[in-house]
This record gives C-alpha cells, sequence and structure tokens, in this order.
C-alpha cells in the first residue's frame, strides 16, 4: 500500500480513509479495508476522499457493522493473494482451511440480527457496493423464505396482496407444480 | 437509514430480484403470487423460465412400422429420482375420435424442450403432450383452405423465453400434391415467399405465415422429386428432422438441403447439406440435429460416420468437419453380450417391459448421468481389426447436451461419445413383440410440468 522503503509518514496517512456516517460519525479504516466497497474504491480512484468520505445514507451502527465486516474479510482477500504465491506447501493449505471455516463462522455470527438490522446491512451493501455482504444478506432473507407459502410470505414481511383472486388464479394454474 | 422498515418491498428492485434468485424453482414460481410487485419482477426479469428449461436426457421416444404406437426407451427409474414413468404408448391421450375408418397408427411427431407433438397418422389429428405430466391437448385442424391436414408438422417450444408454443406445417407439401403433377418441373423450390400455417398456443388459431427466401433456393422441383423418388419408405424415415436453435428452426429436407426459417422476422434461408446429392444417391444416409454447440449434422454410410457442426455468422453459414470415423458395430455385440450375460437386458430398456409384467431386479439408478455407470469400450483396443462389417449404421438422435450420438446396429444402440470416440452399450432396441424396427426416432428431454394454454 505504502511506497515501498519509505518510512513517510504522510505515506502511512494515505492508506487511512475517514468515513463519515450519516449521525456525523468518523470512522477511520485502512484503504484495504475501504475498497473493498466498490463506491468508496471509485472514490479513492477519483482522488476524492480528501477530507473524509460522506455516506449520508448509513448510520453510525450500521457503518460500524459493515467496517467490521470488511476488516475481517480484507484480512481473508490478503491471505488469499498469500495462497496464490509459491506457498503451496500442505502446512500452509491447512492454515488457510482453518482460516476460511473461521471467516464462516464470522458470516454466521455477524447475521445473528433483527430483520431491521439485516435490511439495513443489505440496504448499506447495495448503496457501498460489497458484493460479499450483498449475497451473504440476500443469502440470508432468501433462506428465510424458502419453502414457504405466499400466504406465509406476506405475513412473514408485511406484504399487502394486491392481486385479484383471478390474477392469483392464473398464477396458481401457469405453475399448478410449485402449489402441490 | 431508519431502522424500522423491515418490509422486503422497501428494497430496490435489483436486490429484491437478488433475494428471489437465490431461492428453489418450486418457492421462486411461488412467489409470484405474493403480490403484484413480485410477480412483475419476476417476469420482468426472467428470473423463472431458464430454470425451466430441460437439462438432461431422459430417453427416446420411437415409433414403429409394425406398432401402431410408439415406445420410449430409457434407463429405468424409480420416482423418486426423476419423476413418474413416462408412457411411451401415450396411453393417457383420449383421442379425438377411436372409430374412423382407415389406418389406426400413432406416432410420435416431432419433441422441443419438453413437449412432444403426437400425431394420428391415419387422421392426421395432432396433440401436444407433455410425457412427464401426462397433459396433453388436442390441436384444432387448420382450415381447409390453409393446407392439407396430414402435412408433416414441426413443434417449437423455447421455456426460456415464453410459456407459449408454436406448431408448424408447410401449406404445401412438395412429395405429396406437386409429386404428381409435375407440370412445374423447372419451378423453383422451395418458393421465394413460402407459406406455412402456423398454430400458436397464445391465440389458439392457425394462422398463415409467409417465410421470404434470402438467397438462392435449393433446386427446381423436377430436381427434388428426382430425389425423392429414390426415397424408400421402409428404409429411410418418410420425413426428416428439424431443431430449433437460438430462434430458428432448422429443417432437413429431402435433396440434401436445411431449411433455416427464422421465426423472429419470417426469412428464411436455404443451408446446403455437407453432402451432395450424389453422396445421397450413393446410400450415404443423414441426419440433423441439435447438440451441444447447436445444429449438427451426421452422414452414415454403412458404418462410416461423419458429423459436422453448422458455424453462423453474420448470415453465413458453414458446415465444420468435427468427427469423421469408420466404427466397427460388430465389437459391440461382444460388449452387449456381456452385459447381458452379467446383468440382463440392457441398462436402457423398453417400455413394454412394464406392460408384459416383466419387473428388473433393482430398478433404481440414480442419476441420469451415463458416463460413470455404463461399460464402455474403446473399439480402436478391440480385438476385430480390419475386415467387413455387418450391416449398417442408423442415427437415433443427438444428446442436447453433450457430444454424444445415438447410433444403432442391428438392434444394439449406443452411446457414442464424438469427443473421445468411446461406445457405451444402452440397450436392445427391438422390443420384445415388434420385429421391424425403428423408423423415427426422438431423443426426449422432460420439462417441468406447465399448465399454461391447458398444458
Amino acid at each position: 500500500m505504502a511506497s515501498a522503503g519509505s518510512g513517510d509518514e504522510k505515506a502511512a496517512a494515505a492508506a487511512m480513509i475517514t468515513l463519515i456516517s450519516s449521525d456525523n460519525e468518523k470512522f477511520e479504516v485502512t484503504e484495504a479495508t475501504a475498497t473493498l466497497s466498490q463506491t468508496i474504491r471509485h472514490m479513492i480512484e477519483d482522488g476524492c476522499t480528501d477530507g473524509g468520505v460522506p455516506l449520508p445514507n448509513v448510520t453510525s451502527k450500521i457503518l460500524a457493522r459493515v467496517i467490521e465486516y470488511c476488516k475481517k474479510h480484507a484480512t481473508a482477500a490478503a491471505g488469499e493473494e498469500g495462497s496464490s504465491s509459491s506457498f503451496s506447501d500442505a502446512a500452509f493449505l491447512e492454515v488457510d482451511r482453518a482460516f476460511l471455516e473461521e471467516l464462516e463462522e464470522f458470516d454466521d455470527a455477524f447475521l445473528e440480527v433483527d430483520r431491521a438490522t439485516l435490511f439495513d446491512l443489505i440496504l448499506a451493501a447495495n448503496y457501498l457496493d460489497i458484493k460479499g455482504l450483498l449475497n451473504l444478506t440476500c443469502q440470508k432473507v432468501a433462506d428465510s423464505v424458502k419453502g414457504k407459502t405466499p400466504e406465509q410470505i406476506r405475513e412473514m414481511y408485511n406484504i399487502v396482496n394486491d392481486l385479484t383472486p383471478e390474477e392469483e388464479a392464473e398464477i396458481r394454474r401457469e405453475t399448478q407444480w410449485a402449489f402441490e | 437509514m431508519e431502522t424500522t422498515s423491515a418490509a422486503l418491498p422497501a428494497l430496490p428492485d435489483d436486490v429484491l430480484a437478488t433475494v428471489l434468485g437465490r431461492l428453489p424453482t418450486c418457492t421462486l414460481a411461488a412467489s409470484r403470487c405474493v403480490c403484484q410487485a413480485w410477480r412483475g419482477l419476476v417476469d420482468e426479469r426472467q428470473l423463472l423460465l431458464p430454470r425451466l428449461l430441460p437439462h438432461s436426457v431422459r430417453g427416446i421416444f420411437a415409433n414403429y412400422i409394425d406398432h401402431q404406437r410408439p415406445h420410449f426407451f430409457a434407463r429405468p427409474a424409480s420416482w423418486t429420482t426423476v419423476g413418474p414413468q413416462i408412457d411411451g404408448e401415450f396411453s393417457y391421450v383420449v383421442a379425438a375420435e377411436n372409430n374412423h375408418q382407415g389406418r389406426k397408427q400413432f406416432k410420435v411427431e416431432d419433441h422441443c424442450n419438453g413437449l412432444v407433438l403426437y400425431r394420428d397418422d391415419g387422421r392426421g389429428d395432432l396433440y401436444v403432450c407433455n410425457p412427464v405430466a401426462r397433459q396433453w391437448v388436442h390441436l384444432p385442424f387448420p382450415p381447409k383452405e390453409m393446407g392439407r391436414r396430414k402435412s408433416r408438422a414441426f413443434l417449437v417450444f423455447n421455456p426460456a423465453t415464453s410459456l407459449n408454443y408454436i406448431v408448424l406445417m408447410p401449406s404445401h407439401d412438395l412429395g405429396k400434391e406437386i409429386w404428381l403433377t409435375n407440370e412445374h418441373g423447372d419451378t423453383e423450390w422451395p418458393p421465394s415467399r413460402w407459406t406455412w400455417c402456423v398454430f400458436s398456443s397464445k391465440t389458439k388459431r392457425w394462422k398463415e405465415r409467409v417465410f421470404v427466401r434470402e438467397g438462392k433456393a435449393a433446386g427446381t422441383i423436377a430436381d427434388m422429386l428426382r430425389v425423392m423418388e429414390t426415397v424408400s419408405y421402409v428404409t429411410v424415415s418418410p420425413w426428416r428432422y428439424a431443431a430449433y436453435w437460438q430462434g430458428a428452426l432448422y429443417i432437413h429436407c429431402h435433396g440434401e438441403y436445411v431449411s433455416r426459417l427464422s421465426l423472429t422476422d419470417l426469412k428464411y434461408r436455404i443451408i446446403e447439406s455437407p453432402i451432395d446429392r450424389m453422396e445421397w444417391y450413393n446410400k450415404v444416409r443423414s441426419f440433423l440435429g441439435r447438440s451441444k454447440e447447436g445444429i449438427y449434422f451426421a452422414a452414415i454410410h454403412k458404418c462410416h460416420l461423419r458429423v459436422w457442426i453448422l458455424n453462423e455468422w453474420h448470415g453465413r453459414t458453414q458446415w465444420v468437419l468435427k468427427h469423421d470415423r469408420v466404427l466397427k458395430p460388430r465389437d459391440w455385440w461382444s460388449v452387449a453380450i456381456s452385459y447381458q450375460q452379467i446383468n440382463g437386458e440392457g441398462p436402457w430398456i423398453w417400455d413394454d417391459f412394464y406392460g408384459n409384467g416383466k419387473e428388473k431386479n433393482g430398478i433404481d439408478w440414480s442419476s441420469d448421468d451415463d458416463d460413470n455407470s455404463i461399460p464402455t469400450c474403446d473399439w480402436e483396443n478391440t480385438k476385430h481389426g480390419g475386415g467387413e462389417y455387418p450391416g449398417y449404421l442408423v442415427v437415433l438422435g443427438f444428446n442436447p447436451y453433450k457430444e454424444v450420438i445415438f447410433l444403432a446396429s442391428h438392434s444394439v444402440v449406443v452411446a457414442y461419445h464424438l469427443n473421445n470416440s468411446k461406445v457405451q452399450f444402452l440397450g436392445i432396441l427391438k422390443p420384445s413383440t415388434h420385429e421391424f424396427g425403428v423408423y423415427d426416432s426422438f431423443v426426449y428431454t422432460p420439462c417441468q410440468s406447465l399448465r399454461r394454454h391447458g398444458l
């Protein structure tokens, strides 16, 4: 990240990015962590991160969680780069696998949130364009819907049925196997 | 960001589509019934239809010269692994009129992506069937002024883009009307404006459609009739096969050419076959089908198999030779016999096994993937070298998903892998009670049950 051999403090500081939440809280993160977000990566590339990156769509509570996710996965990404180099002995791969398992456990624990938080995480991941987090959270919602009937889904997520009885009958006819 | 919103509709469409796209097919289909917005999203983004496309070969439908109903040839499997048994005789179809005069012969007329066009060959009635769901509809006849009732018919169904199907019949069948009135011998064929009757499941009506030719005709009517005169009904399929690929129907026609009917812009083009009419006269037999890379063309002369792939770019076409080998079907017998000695019949059997009350022990292959469980033989390493090989090969069809061609020689059916020349013995072609064999065959790929428009 920082240019090699330069003990310059400025270069080290340049590798840190300040993110500002909607409620004006500031978070200092490394560039490696921040660039898991494509949105922020583009801002860095365009050189418009001086004085911090305002994120008016993300509260401090959610941003803290997002950063937690990014920190963990940024380390994982760095690990992956390492594994593609000359380290290929079994011991190293073993470490790698252990790390991936740990990451999986982290993800599972990370998703242990109430539904409102989950939705806010989805919206933040979408806004910040963090693919891994978006996939993870969307899968969690999909898992909650899987195997449910339309009635159960509506009830679960407060959805109003605005289909006419005719439309509903038509849909059921079209794909009857899905309702058997 | 408000933390109180916990309603799925509050998510942006892109995100909701990501969520829905991660649902299993059944829940995804049911999710269309949740609300307007969800149905709209699933339909607009075509999340569901691609999942309904068939993805594996279930077996082969075959028509017989000496049996009035088709049969189904497949590896037996239990309901739990691949779904219900396929009734190759289509006994669930209630024929429109059973007491009509004339030949009572039923056959499979065409197959496309899981739907089968089934025909009463005596009256000409057409039925569109979904064999895996045992659902069927009886099509009306086209109005008399549009064409003949018994013209050959083709089925086009592409569940990736629409749940509707269409059936096409040429208004004038070269072999039938024009055959006897050979006064237009110099007229080019097919005509520059080629009229077809097209049935749409959406409108439930037949409509005349004119396909406008781009490029040259295949020849004159006299040319075509000369070729047709050499066609023997018994040794060669009375009509040839068609394959649907990327918006176009490729029809293999007598006289060695392929008509490419573009269904999107109602234009057609003649594609010359990779073999010419001289080869045809010299008893080279040809076959058109769909496989992994698109449209394939096979030519067989005795045991010599050649296979081409059709290459298309910017309206130009070229046949690329993919395979050129002399096979040794005599060796297949040894594989077949050794298999039979150990296991009885063959990995694939005819559906009339059930009809005759014969049950095989342990019928429960769990996979449609024959690669691992069926013995293969490498014909190059077998003991019979050189010499004359008896008989001939017949093409039963292509596997649409793998570069595999189904061949038969003296009743032995094999799957022949074009990439590595491996031969897998599948079974014996001749069902127990029929002697004269198969004249048409269709590789069947089941499609999820659809009930739109009666199916």
